[in-house]
Order: C-alpha cells, then sequence, then structure tokens
C-alpha cells in the first residue's frame, strides 16, 4: 500500500509559465478507503543566519521570516474508496506567481535557501496510517534577453601583485602569466571558459587553479551578513606547464551551488573566480575576477 | 610317377590367332564423346574454323605417316630423332594455339569448364604463383613491421594494430625492478562531493594540499613490478565489486585514484607499462558506466511493456529522457574533480557516454579535452593522455582526424620542454638518459600516429609532416609518422622522407631504425620508377656505414626486397656483397643466422629462375655461412625451391649447387633422425635428380647418377629412384637406336644394368629391391645382355628365401607379407615365360631354382600360397609346352624358339606339370583335412574351384582330367563356402565351351 | 549416358615426364563421371591430376606404386555393367585372356579392365569384355620401348557401351570407336 507523486518532467525543472503535470500514484492490495485526498504546492525563500553570526545580527534574526513566492492547496479526491490495484489520479499546477513577490530560481545556499516542494497526503481515519509524499522540483528563472558579453583579460607578474611591498619585488621569482576570461557575464548552463599562457616563470610551476567563490549577503535596515564560500576548485595546470602554450580555461558551474546572481531587498547572491598560481617555492599569486552569472 | 594317368595336359594354343578372334573391330571416328563437349562450348563461334584445323590435322596426320614410313628405312638414328623432335615441336605448338583460343572462346557462363582449362594443365608453379600474388598483395596493404603480420587472427584490417596487442608489446618492454609506489588504502579524502570551504580557508586548504605528498607518503606502500600489476588487478576487481554493490562513488574513486597515479613518473621507466595497467581500470569503469546508462536507456514495447535494450547502433533520439538525465549527472559529476588529470582521463573513459545524448558531442569534447591537456605540465605523463585520448576517440568516432592532427601537434610543441636545458636535471634525477627517457614516448606516439594514419585521407599526412617540420626535427617523432602512414603514400614520396632521415636529429634515436622503418614501405609499395635505384643508393650509403651488425644486419633483412622487387638481379647480388662484408668479420654471421635464413627466403621467394639465382655469385657464398639447423632449414627451402619451380636443366653450375646442398642435407641423416624427415629429405633429393636433364648425353647422366649413389647412400627412396633412372637411360638408349646397338651403347646399357645391379642390393624395402630386381632382369633382356638378366633374375630367387614374413612399415604396423610375396611371383613367373633357358644349365634352370625355393620357403601353416603359385607355374609350364610363347621381346630368343621340338625338353615339362598338379591336388586335400577349420575349408574349397578353372582354361580335357575336375567342382560346390557367383560363372564358361567333352562335363555338372 | 574414363601405367615420372598434352586439352574436368585406373601412378601427380577430372575414381594397387593402399583389385557397378578392375602383373602370363577369364569368372564381373603390358586393346572373350587401357604416356614396358599412349573411354547407355579408344601415334591423335553390349 503506497502513495507515490510522479511528476512527468524527469528531471522536474520548470519555468514560470510552465505547467507542472503529474499523477498520484496509489497502490493497494485490495479496496482501499480513505478521507479524501489534499495536495499542496509550496515554494519559498528561507534566509538562514550561520550560527557565529546569530549573536551578532539578534535584532534582525527575527525579522527574516520566510517569504512565500508560491501556494496552492487542492482537493484532489473526496473521502471515498479506492480499487484493488494501482490508482493513477493525474494533476496539475501552473507555475505563476500566486504572492506579491516574483518566483526566484530553485537555490541552497549558506544563508539562502530556495524550495518548491509538492505534499500529497491520504487521511485515512483512526487505525489506519496516512500516506503521504512529497517532492521538491525545480524552478529556472530565464533572463529574458541575453546580455552582451564583454572579455576579462589579465596579466599577473610581480609587479601587477597588489599586496607586494616594493622592496619585495626582488624576492619574488619572475614570471608573467597573461590570459582572459572570455566574458564576465556567464550563463549558468555553459561552461566558465578562457585561457591562460605561462609566458615565462623563473620558478616551477605547481599547479594552477580556479576557485568559483560565491557570495552570499543578507540582512535588512537593521545590518547585513555575508558569507563566501568556496563551491568548487578545479585544477587547470597540474605541474610545470609548458611555457607559452596556451591552456584553456573551462569550468562547469555546478548545480544546487550556483543560481544566477541576484539581489532582492534583503538578501543578495553574487560569484567571483579567483585564479590561483601555486609556485613549487611556496609563493601563493591569487587574481581575482568578479562574474555575473545569468539564467538564459 | 608314370603310372598314375596324366591329368594335367596343356591345350595348344595360338595365341596370335586368338587375339585375332577376340580382339574387337573398331572404326576410326571424328566425333567422340570428349570432342563433343568442346564443341558445345564454341560451336556457334567458329565452327569453321574447328574444322579446317581439322582437316589440317588430317593433313598432317598424312604427312607424319609416310615421313615415319620413310625414315624408318634409314638407318642413321640421328637424323630420324631429328625428325622426330621436329614433328613433336609442331604438334606442339598447334596443341598450344589450339589451348589458348579455346580458353579465350569460353564462354563465362560455362565458368566450370573455363575454370578447368586452365587448371587441367598439372602446373604446380602457375597454382603458387597464384597464391603468392594474394598474399603479397595483403601484404601491400599493411603499413607498418612484421609484427602485423604475425598477428593473423587479429583484426582483418592489417593496417591496424589493435590496442590489446600493442598493450603486451608495451608490458613486456617497459619493465622495473625497482620499487612502485602505492597508496596503501587507494581511497585517498573524499574528492568527489564539492567541499564547503569558508575562502579565508583557501590558504589553509592548499597549505594542506601542499603538505599532502608527505601526508601520502605515509599511506604508500613500496611493490614490486609484480605485486604492483596483481594490485592493479585488485583495484579493477574492486571497482567491480564495489559498482556491483551499486556503491557508485566508490568506484568512481577508485577510478580517480587510478586516474591519478598516471601523474606519478617516479619508477619513470615503468610508466609506459603503469599507462597499461592504470587504463584498464579506467576502461573497467567507463564500461560500466555506459552500461548502467545504456541499461536505464532499455526501451519499453508500447504494447507488451516489455523492456528491449537499446540497439547497438543507438541514436540520441531513441535514449530516454531518463538515461539522459542520468548521464548528464555522470558529466557533471565528472566536471567537479579537483585535479587536472583524474578529470581528464575519467571524462575520456566515459567518453562514449556523450551518445546518450548528442550526436555530434564527440568531436567537441576531443578537442576540448585535447587543449586541456596542455595544463598537463609534464610531458610524459601528457603525451599518455594524449594516447588515452586517441584511444578512445578512434573508437568513437575513427574517421574524425581533426582533434588527433590537433592533438599530435601539442605533442610537438611540448617537446621543447625536453630540450629544456633544466630538464637534464629532471633526468638525472630519474637517472636515465635522454635516448632512454625518449624511448618512453614511443608507444604512446606511435599509438597516436596509427590513430591519425589510419585510413586517413593524404592530407592528413601532408598536415602532420608540416606541423613536423614546424616544431621539431625529433628522429623518434619522424620514425613514428613513417610508421604510421599507408605505405603507398610514403613510397611516392620516398626522397622527401629520405630527405626528412638525413637532416632529423639522430642524437636520442638511430638513424638507421629510420631508415628500416622506410624500407618496410619501400618494400611493400613501389617508390617512383625513375628514381628507384637512386633511393636504394641514398639509404644504403648511410647503412653501409654502419659497423655493428646488430644494426646492420636487420636492416639488411628489410631492404633485401628492394632490389627484389624493383632492380636486377645484379643489384641484389650487389647488395648480398655488402652484406658479406658485414658479416664475415669476426664470424658475425655465427650471431644472424634466423636473419641469413628470412633474406635466403626472401631471394628464393622473388626468383623462380635458377639460372639468375646462381648468376649472384654472393647467393652461394651466403648460403656458406649457414650452419647447423637454420643450415638445413634453408638448404629444404632452396631445393624445394629448385624441385617446385626450377626448368630441367644441365646447367653445371645449378648441377653442382644443388648437388652440394643436397649432399650437405643428406649428411645430417644419422640413425637419430626422424622418419618424417628422413621422407622429407629423400623427397627433395628426389625432386633434385628428376630436374637434370642431360638431354642426349646419357652417359653424362649416367655418371651423375653414379654420383648421387655416392652422395645419397643413405636414402633409400632415392636409391630407388637412381635404379629407375638408370633403368629408364638404358631404355633411351635401346629407343635412340631403335634397339639395334652398336657396340658403344650395348656398353653403355650393361653400365646401366651393372650400375642397378650393384644398386639394388643396397636398398632396404625387400619388396622394392625385388620389383626392381624383376625391372632390371626386364631391361637386361630388352637390351640383349642374358647374362646381366640372368643375374638380376637370380638375385630375385636367392633374395625371395630372405622375404620375412611380416613387415613392419614406416607407421610401425606390423603386416602379413604373403600376399604381396605372392603377387611378386606371379609377376616373376610371367617374366619367366620369356627368359631364354641356361645354355649349359637348361631351359628350366631358373623355373626349376624358383620351384626349390618356393618350397622351401617357409609358409605359414594352412597357407594356400603354395597352391596358388604351382598353380600359375602350371600356367608357365604350359605355355612352354606352345609352339610359340604368348609374348617375346625383339631380338631375344627365347625357349620357343631354343628349344623347338626338343623331346627331352617336352618330356621334362609333362613330367613336372603332373608332379605339380599331383601335389597341388595333395595341397588341396590336406587344407580340408581339419573340418572344423573353418578358414581352412574354405580355402580348399576355392582352390578347388581355382584349379577347375585352371584346367578348363589351360588344360586339356582328357577322361581322367573330366574326372577330376567333376571331382574338383563337387568339392567346391558341396562345402557352400564358395560364392554361387563364382560356381555359376564358372559353369557358363564351361557350357560355352566347344567340344563334346565339355557339353558333358557341363551336363553331370549342372 | 554415363561416361567412364579408364586408364592407367603412367609411370612418371621414371618412364614418363608427363601425361601428353594433346590428352590433357581432351581430359578437363566436368566431363567424366567415374575414373577406373589399372594403377601405376608411380607418384602423386597423376593422381592429383585425375582428382580434378572427375571425384569418382577407382584405383587398383600396380607394381611401381608409391602409394601401397590401393586394393588389388576391385569391382566397381556402373549402370548395367559391372567392372572388374585389376592391375595386371599378377596375372600369368601376363594379358593372357584365358587367365584374365579365370579372374572375371572370380569377380563375377561383364567388363575386366586390366593394364601392365601397356598393350592397348578391346577384346570379347567367352562374352564378357576385357580391357586394357594400355599406358597414358606411352612409357616403356618390358615388351616395348615405345607404346603408343592412349586411354578408353566408355560411354554407357544402358546395357550398350560406347568405348572410345584415344591413341598418340606419332604425336597425332587417333581416335576409334567400339561398341558392344551387354550378353
Amino acid at each position: 500500500m503506497s502513495l507515490e507523486i510522479v511528476l512527468k518532467k524527469v528531471d522536474k525543472v520548470y519555468r514560470p509559465g510552465d505547467m507542472i503535470e503529474g499523477v498520484i500514484k496509489v497502490t493497494s492490495d485490495g479496496t482501499l478507503s480513505h478521507q479524501g485526498i489534499t495536495m499542496t504546492l509550496h515554494g519559498s525563500v528561507g534566509l538562514h543566519l550561520s550560527a557565529k553570526s546569530v549573536g551578532l545580527f539578534e535584532a534582525f534574526y527575527n525579522s527574516l521570516q520566510p517569504v512565500t513566492l508560491i501556494h496552492y492547496d487542492l482537493e484532489v479526491l473526496q473521502a471515498g474508496k479506492l480499487p484493488d490495484g494501482v490508482t493513477q489520479i493525474p494533476f496539475e499546477f501552473p507555475l505563476e506567481c500566486t504572492e506579491d513577490v516574483p518566483l526566484q530560481e530553485t537555490y541552497h545556499g549558506v544563508f539562502v535557501n530556495t524550495t518548491y516542494l509538492i505534499t500529497c497526503q491520504m487521511p485515512r481515519g483512526m487505525f489506519s496510517k496516512d500516506l503521504e509524499d512529497n517532492t521538491e522540483f525545480l524552478v529556472e528563472i530565464p533572463l529574458g534577453e541575453e546580455p552582451e558579453s564583454e572579455e576579462i583579460k589579465f596579466e599577473i607578474s610581480p609587479k601587477s601583485l597588489e599586496n607586494v611591498s616594493e622592496d619585495n619585488i626582488s624576492k619574488i621569482p619572475d614570471f608573467k602569466i597573461s590570459g582572459c576570461l572570455d566574458s564576465g557575464l556567464c550563463a549558468i548552463t555553459e561552461p566558465l571558459t578562457g585561457e591562460v599562457v605561462v609566458e615565462y616563470s623563473e620558478a616551477t610551476i605547481k599547479s594552477i587553479e580556479l576557485q568559483l567563490v560565491r557570495v552570499e549577503t543578507c540582512g535588512s535596515a537593521d545590518g547585513w551578513a555575508k558569507e563566501a564560500t568556496e563551491i568548487q576548485n578545479i585544477q587547470i595546470c597540474d605541474g610545470d606547464v609548458c611555457r607559452k602554450l596556451t591552456v584553456p580555461i573551462y569550468m562547469v558551474f555546478p548545480r544546487l551551488f550556483t543560481c544566477p546572481t541576484l539581489a532582492t531587498r534583503n538578501y543578495k547572491i553574487e560569484f567571483e573566480v579567483n585564479l590561483v598560481i601555486l609556485l613549487s617555492d611556496g609563493h601563493l599569486i591569487t587574481e581575482n575576477f568578479p562574474i555575473k552569472i545569468f539564467r538564459p | 610317377g608314370k603310372e598314375k594317368p596324366k591329368r594335367w595336359i596343356p591345350i595348344e594354343r595360338d595365341f596370335e590367332a586368338e587375339y585375332k578372334q577376340t580382339v574387337l573391330a573398331s572404326k576410326r571416328v571424328k566425333e567422340h564423346p570428349l570432342r563433343l563437349s568442346r564443341m558445345k562450348l564454341y560451336d556457334d563461334e567458329a565452327p569453321q574454323q574447328d574444322s579446317t584445323s581439322d582437316q589440317q590435322q588430317e593433313k598432317e596426320k598424312e604427312a607424319a605417316a609416310s615421313s615415319s614410313s620413310s625414315s624408318s628405312s634409314s638407318s642413321s638414328s640421328l637424323t630420324s630423332k631429328k625428325k622426330g623432335k621436329g614433328k613433336k615441336k609442331k604438334g606442339g605448338m598447334l596443341g598450344g594455339t589450339k589451348m589458348s583460343s579455346s580458353a579465350a572462346d569460353f564462354d563465362p557462363l560455362s565458368s566450370a569448364a573455363g575454370a578447368s582449362s586452365s587448371s587441367s594443365v598439372i602446373d604446380p608453379l602457375s597454382a603458387m604463383k597464384g597464391s603468392g600474388s594474394s598474399s603479397s598483395s595483403s601484404m601491400a596493404t599493411g603499413i607498418s613491421g612484421a609484427s602485423k603480420l604475425l598477428d593473423d587472427d587479429a583484426d582483418l584490417d592489417t593496417s591496424w594494430t589493435p590496442w590489446k596487442q600493442r598493450k603486451l608489446e608495451i608490458l613486456s618492454t617497459f619493465t622495473t625492478s625497482e620499487k612502485l609506489a602505492v597508496n596503501a588504502s587507494f581511497l585517498p579524502p573524499d574528492e568527489v562531493v564539492n567541499p564547503k570551504v569558508s575562502v579565508d580557508k583557501v590558504r589553509s586548504r592548499l597549505e594542506q594540499l601542499e603538505d599532502k605528498p608527505e601526508d601520502m607518503d605515509a599511506k604508500y606502500m613500496e611493490m614490486s613490478q609484480k605485486e604492483y600489476v596483481a594490485h592493479i588487478e585488485a583495484l579493477n576487481d574492486e571497482l567491480r565489486t564495489a559498482w556491483q554493490a551499486e556503491d557508485k562513488v566508490k568506484a568512481l574513486r577508485i577510478a580517480i585514484q587510478g586516474a591519478k597515479l598516471l601523474g606519478s613518473t617516479e619508477v619513470i621507466r615503468f610508466y609506459p607499462s603503469q599507462f597499461v595497467l592504470l587504463t584498464e581500470i579506467l576502461e573497467t569503469f567507463g564500461s560500466l558506466v555506459f552500461q548502467r546508462i545504456k541499461g536505464r536507456a532499455a526501451i519499453e514495447d508500447p504494447k507488451t511493456g516489455e523492456l528491449k535494450p537499446l540497439p547497438s547502433n543507438f541514436t540520441c533520439d531513441m535514449v530516454n529522457s531518463h538515461a539522459k538525465e542520468t548521464c548528464r549527472n555522470w558529466f557533471y559529476k565528472i566536471a567537479s574533480i579537483r585535479e587536472l588529470l583524474p578529470r581528464l582521463y575519467i571524462e575520456l573513459a566515459i567518453l562514449d557516454c556523450y551518445r546518450f545524448y548528442s550526436d555530434t558531442e564527440y568531436v567537441a569534447a576531443l578537442l576540448r579535452i585535447s587543449s586541456m591537456i596542455r595544463g598537463v605540465g609534464d610531458p610524459l605523463v601528457a603525451v599518455y593522455c594524449r594516447a588515452y585520448l586517441a584511444r578512445k576517440g578512434h573508437q568513437v568516432c575513427p574517421d574524425e582526424k581533426e582533434y588527433l592532427v590537433h592533438n599530435f601537434n601539442d605533442f610537438l610543441f611540448t617537446l621543447r620542454q625536453v630540450d629544456d636545458e633544466e630538464f637534464q636535471v629532471f633526468l638525472d634525477d630519474h637517472a636515465i638518459d635522454m635516448n632512454g627517457y625518449l624511448s618512453l614516448y614511443q608507444p604512446a606516439a606511435e599509438w597516436i600516429l596509427q590513430c591519425i594514419g589510419h585510413l586517413c585521407p593524404k592530407e592528413t599526412l601532408m598536415s602532420v609532416l608540416k606541423n613536423y617540420r614546424k616544431y621539431t626535427r625529433n628522429a623518434m617523432v619522424l620514425n613514428s609518422i613513417i610508421q604510421s602512414f599507408p605505405s603507398p603514400w610514403i613510397s611516392e614520396h620516398a626522397a622527401s622522407f629520405c630527405t626528412l632521415i638525413r637532416d632529423a636529429d639522430t642524437e636520442t634515436f638511430p638513424q638507421y631504425t629510420l631508415y628500416n622503418t622506410l624500407g618496410v614501405h619501400l618494400c611493400l609499395s613501389p617508390p617512383p620508377e625513375d628514381n628507384r635505384l637512386e633511393i636504394l643508393n641514398q639509404v644504403w650509403k648511410n647503412i653501409s656505414k654502419l659497423e655493428d651488425p646488430e644494426q646492420y644486419v636487420p636492416i639488411a633483412d628489410t631492404y633485401i626486397e628492394y632490389p627484389l622487387r624493383y632492380l636486377s638481379f645484379k643489384d641484389v647480388n650487389t647488395l648480398l656483397s655488402d652484406l658479406y662484408r658485414h658479416i664475415i668479420k669476426e664470424k658475425a654471421f655465427k650471431d644472424y643466422q634466423e636473419r641469413l635464413q628470412s633474406i635466403v627466403k626472401k631471394v628464393l621467394t622473388h626468383y623462380k629462375d635458377f639460372s639468375k639465382i646462381f648468376s649472384m655469385s654472393k647467393f652461394m657464398t651466403i648460403l656458406d655461412l649457414l650452419e647447423g639447423d637454420t643450415k638445413t632449414e634453408v638448404y629444404k627451402s632452396v631445393l624445394d625451391h629448385f624441385g617446385r619451380y626450377a626448368e630441367q636443366t644441365f646447367d653445371p653450375v645449378q648441377i653442382q649447387a644443388m648437388f652440394d646442398i643436397s649432399k650437405a642435407l643428406h649428411d645430417t641423416i644419422n640413425s637419430m633422425s626422424f622418419r618424417d624427415e628422413v621422407r622429407q629429405i629423400g623427397t627433395l633429393i628426389i625432386a633434385f635428380i628428376r630436374k637434370i636433364d642431360f638431354g642426349t648425353d646419357l652417359e653424362g647422366k649416367l655418371n651423375f647418377y653414379v654420383e648421387c649413389r655416392h652422395a645419397y647412400s643413405n636414402l633409400d627412396a632415392v636409391k630407388g629412384e637412381l635404379v629407375q633412372g638408370v633403368c629408364a637411360l638404358a631404355m633411351q638408349a635401346h629407343r635412340l637406336t631403335k634397339g639395334k646397338h652398336n657396340r658403344k651403347t650395348l656398353n653403355f646399357t650393361r653400365a646401366c644394368m651393372a650400375y642397378c645391379y650393384i644398386t639394388i642390393p643396397s636398398i632396404e624395402k625387400v619388396f622394392s629391391r625385388l620389383y626392381l630386381y624383376q625391372l632390371g632382369a626386364q631391361v637386361s633382356l630388352f637390351n640383349m645382355s642374358l647374362s646381366q638378366a640372368d643375374g638380376f633374375l637370380k638375385a630375385a630367387i636367392t633374395l625371395i628365401q630372405d622375404v620375412p614374413s611380416v613387415l613392419a612399415d614406416e607407421n610401425s604396423v606390423v603386416r602379413d607379407t604373403e600376399m604381396e610375396l605372392v603377387n611378386f611371383m606371379h609377376s616373376f613367373m610371367s617374366l619367366l615365360i620369356v627368359v631364354p633357358g641356361h645354355p649349359e644349365q637348361g631351359p628350366l634352370y631358373l623355373t626349376r631354382g624358383f620351384l626349390n625355393v618356393v618350397e622351401a620357403y617357409d609358409w605359414k601353416p594352412g597357407s594356400d600360397a603354395k597352391i596358388r603359385i604351382y598353380m600359375n607355374m602350371l600356367v608357365v609350364l604350359a605355355s612352354f609346352s606352345q609352339d610359340k610363347l604368348p609374348y617375346r621381346i625383339d631380338r631375344v630368343d627365347s625357349n620357343d624358339v631354343l628349344y623347338a621340338g626338343d623331346a627331352s625338353f617336352t618330356e621334362e615339362l609333362e613330367t613336372l606339370m603332373n608332379t605339380l598338379f599331383e601335389q597341388i591336388l595333395t595341397l588341396i586335400s590336406d587344407l580340408g583335412e581339419d573340418e572344423s577349420n573353418k578358414e581352412s575349408v574354405q580355402k580348399e574349397a576355392n582352390a578347388a574351384l581355382d584349379l577347375f578353372n585352371y584346367m578348363l582354361a589351360h588344360a586339356k580335357m582328357s577322361a581322367p582330367a573330366a574326372q577330376m575336375a567333376i571331382r574338383l567342382f563337387r568339392l567346391a560346390y558341396d562345402s557352400g563356402v564358395v560364392e554361387t557367383t563364382y560356381l555359376r560363372q564358372s559353369l557358363l564358361y564351361l557350357k560355352g565351351k566347344k567340344g563334346k567333352i565339355y557339353q558333358e562335363l557341363y551336363k553331370k555338372l549342372y | 549416358m554415363v561416361l567412364v574414363l579408364v586408364i592407367g601405367d603412367f609411370h612418371i615420372p621414371h618412364r614418363a615426364s608427363d601425361i601428353p598434352k594433346q590428352f590433357q586439352e581432351l581430359l578437363v574436368p566436368d566431363k567424366i563421371d567415374t575414373i577406373l585406373c589399372t594403377g601405376n601412378l608411380c607418384c602423386k601427380e597423376p593422381h592429383d591430376y585425375l582428382k580434378k577430372l572427375a571425384s569418382d575414381i577407382h584405383i587398383v594397387q600396380g607394381d611401381f606404386d608409391e602409394n601401397t593402399d590401393f586394393p588389388e583389385t576391385k569391382v566397381v557397378t556402373i549402370g548395367e555393367f559391372k567392372f572388374g578392375l585389376c592391375h595386371g602383373h599378377q596375372i600369368t602370363p601376363w594379358g593372357d585372356e584365358e587367365s584374365l577369364g579365370v579372374l572375371q569368372r572370380k569377380l563375377n564381373c561383364d567388363v575386366l579392365i586390366s593394364g601392365h603390358t601397356h598393350q592397348l586393346d578391346v577384346r570379347k572373350f567367352d562374352e564378357k569384355f576385357l580391357i586394357n587401357p594400355g599406358s597414358a604416356t606411352g612409357a616403356y614396358s618390358g615388351f616395348t620401348s615405345d607404346a603408343p599412349p592412349s586411354f578408353v573411354l566408355l560411354d554407357i547407355q544402358n546395357d550398350t557401351v560406347q568405348a572410345f579408344v584415344y591413341q598418340l601415334v606419332d604425336e597425332q591423335l587417333d581416335i576409334e570407336r567400339i561398341v558392344f553390349k551387354k550378353v
């Protein structure tokens, strides 16, 4: 005896205006009496401050209530009986705003969680166990029009480093690393691309890595909390890479951990990329690139 | 005695008259079955032509008849022989043209007949040619190296060496005695799940990363190569087990760890093998993922709901979205692998999974991954990663070459890393020199190039060469390039390749290897016609300089085919002479026996004409350098080749050379030799002997046979052949003189017979000896050498005594000799009929001797042999009683002439016949003595019926004879064991006989 | 119509090097149904040649055959005829019709085929037939140094045999025909 929500789309990804279609699949040995079947669709943004922030921002901690984005209740069946075997009850919800706030992309972050959930319940009276099931679906909000991309060129050398004093420059082995990011505006579905060339380097290179960092900012008039998280770090060069050879930068944005760059009244989600060059003598060189992610 | 009535009186016969009576008249015809079917084949083509040729034939026939009649009166054997030869030639030509026209006119529909016309001619040569050319054409499609040709059971595609085979080559080439480090647990901290580390901690995380080697060291174990291999295999199993247990994360971790180890070049000499072993793990992983997704993609039958697996040639639109999603998730997961090398390798491992959601993704992915490999700093690690890319790419899109060329160019570009001065430090650290180091690249470079070269358009080669020139002059790379492209292209640009080889940086890779690689192509596919000699000269200028035979000889082995295929035998000789110069020093040839064998065999394969082969003075010189088993093998090949392809020859050079070779082979035989070996060598030597043609120089031929007997005395088969050959010689002399010998030819034939007489006793097989003695006697008689004939016959009679009752044949199967012996004796008796009696010892001298031997021979108990021999002897004696013998030999007076009307001879015959007849009767009844012995009784009955038949056929039917005949028939009839058909046939024969007594006899018996 | 090739006494290579070209032109595959061979092939080549002409081959042992697996005598039934086959060296005297007659009765055949004498003939003896195809190569025998090469071809239809006798006389092909019926 079971109840299951089965969505028609396997990947469970929907966009505003889409119809969320599916069936409630009830499997039973013998007839099954119930007290009605109801469904709920609920989408909301939850803001959670990390433990260390709580003390500091107690004031607005309380003010951070979940924001409902969408909510439906539906009575599927009135109390009655279901026949032996499998019963499939189709349902559908339009994915449209029901509240004052616009729909947001599904997102799971540190402070911010945007989730959409469908639940289904079948109460069966005093002596039987109620049947229920729930399933999350994903919402993507396309940007509409595609922004124009702009290439970001860079050239890194001891002189270009910010936190090195004039005196110490001579202590750093000479190098020149150039390259570019094809665009600072990145479609979330496309990889981040670019290239890097080690023009020369006195020191042996140990590794060149690309670090994707997400910055969440959350708050209200009472104050702001900011949390930066490394959500992905991938190596582009391993070992003392061949000089003057163009090495591609290629990074796929991890699903669930990335979403389009977002700024609302009380929270922001932003991304940046660090190019980290690790020399075998222990020097660590980092070049930071803020990027904007959008959903095409 | 004389008191007994004579029951065997020979019937009088006139053989000539009988023949005339029984022979059936024949009519000359034009139409006959063999001709009719020929007519059918071209009757609508040119029937007229045929009739004219027929008329022509008729005319020729008349001419021939008249010329032969005129020449028969001529006594000069020389002129008549000439004429005969002329005629022969004419006839031959006629036959030849007829043959070719009929072959050309064959209707393709009657292909069976068409094919047969050519195959009807026994021509092992053309048959061989056919198979030879087919094998060489298959060779022409291959590109590189003998190893490919060896691998017959692999693909039919000879231009492709499968990884399976390369793998084994690499594993056997790159080994180490050093200890290999392997992570003991093989499961390092979580690498897959995205770490959530605060940016502030980046530094510490990277520091942690830096500390890792130290950290890892603690976990690493030292292993020997063998343990390492076992360890990898265990991991492979572990991966499968984890997968089956649905622990996909663990499976992925094992695969990642395996890929990670590919970054370790600690034991650098082992790296290629390490690559082979570790990619096995990746292959396992890749196929598991593929199969899993494919399983998810099973198609549900809309009617039955049954799941049908995806067809093997599926396209992405056949894949359900569920499987597509699973597939995408795998690629997402892999894209987030932190370290570069595992990320590249794992994506390649599951490359074929792109098929599930795109039909066109491969090329883009391969190009991208190829670029990403640029990030791999260690050039050795990088080139193997490129090889893996090529391997996977070739699996999914073998025709796609662009990414491969891109991939290869990157490799060429990164070769500069090796040239860097600082790189020497790296080599020193790993205690390896540059040659050794670059040799590690070779399998990877060869594999990449093989993938590029396999069925590629010609522009690909041009593009590869352009980039080679642009980036490097590395000889190892050039070698791999030459090796990997189709021979026709390489050969077409042979001159350019010579230049490239000349200019290549050969400091780290030997130039001679390049020439060898080039040579393989040149010998498979012809270079442009106008500079063939020039190319060989250009190559050989460099090769000839090589002093180390280890370097030189293999190349000579490759290049010998070049002059064999494209140049003259003089050029072959020049090359052989250069070879000789290189291997004679310090007896180097002793170490290169197999190579020399290969070279000699190549020469033999290309030249069928032995006059050409022997005109190359160095060929024999090289043959002389062979030793031991190699020598035996090669000599066998030469002899076999000679037997198959050589024309009949009297060239003293060839004869001497082949004679010596045969002699050397013969001398390898000893008591320990295997039977097959002895038989094989015997057959080869016989084939050689048969090729020798002295024309009309019969004495020369006899001398040759004399030498052969000395040389090949250990081979029974050869001696038999020699005796037959010499007999044929004597008969040839007879033919040439038309039987009218002069003193010289008579002496010659006697010398021949003496030769046989001396040779036969040394032959081991007793029945060969018997029949050869008989042959010797016949040929002697024919050539009017009566005393010699006598000698042979006596020798045969004497030898009969020594025939053992059982013999073991070549396979040690023991057999009874009785039947064979009786057959021989019957044949021998037939000859005795025509042999003249002894001038002093009388007409039946030999016959009596023969009978004594028969009497004395230790026949088996219960044998009917003697009965059968005696019955035949009755027929012999009956023949002697005739006025004229059934046959005669020209110019030889037999007993019918010598003893015509001799009363004592007649009496002697009568006595002997009746004695024998009575003895036969006794022998027959002896057989029937023991009635319980069924076999014996059957023999008795059959013998009785035989004798009955013999009496009817050869004896007069007197009253006592008739009585005897009745008894014999009854005995046979009453026994119930004789074939009724035989009884009936015998009666029918009796019925057909003319004469009252026969009819009465028939009535009595019927 | 059944075509039977009767041939033998090749003596290759000792007494002749090959089957005459004229014969080779006539004797091609897919024409002959059965071969009756009197033996003395003496080596492999003529045997291989015969195998190409027809698949149904019967050979008896000659006195100089390398191969000793052939039988002494053999009886083959073709249509209404029973053929007896024997090389003939065992017959005393060689080629004697009375002696051959004894063997014919023993084998119970309608036609007895034998060779050895290298003398071509077709005889009717005691209402039975004796065929000797001679030597296919014209090899020498104990009685002649230049026998004409010959063979016999039997065209069998019901109870009638047309025997075609092929002979090379002075290099010229001579074909004669003899017709006989089963008695």
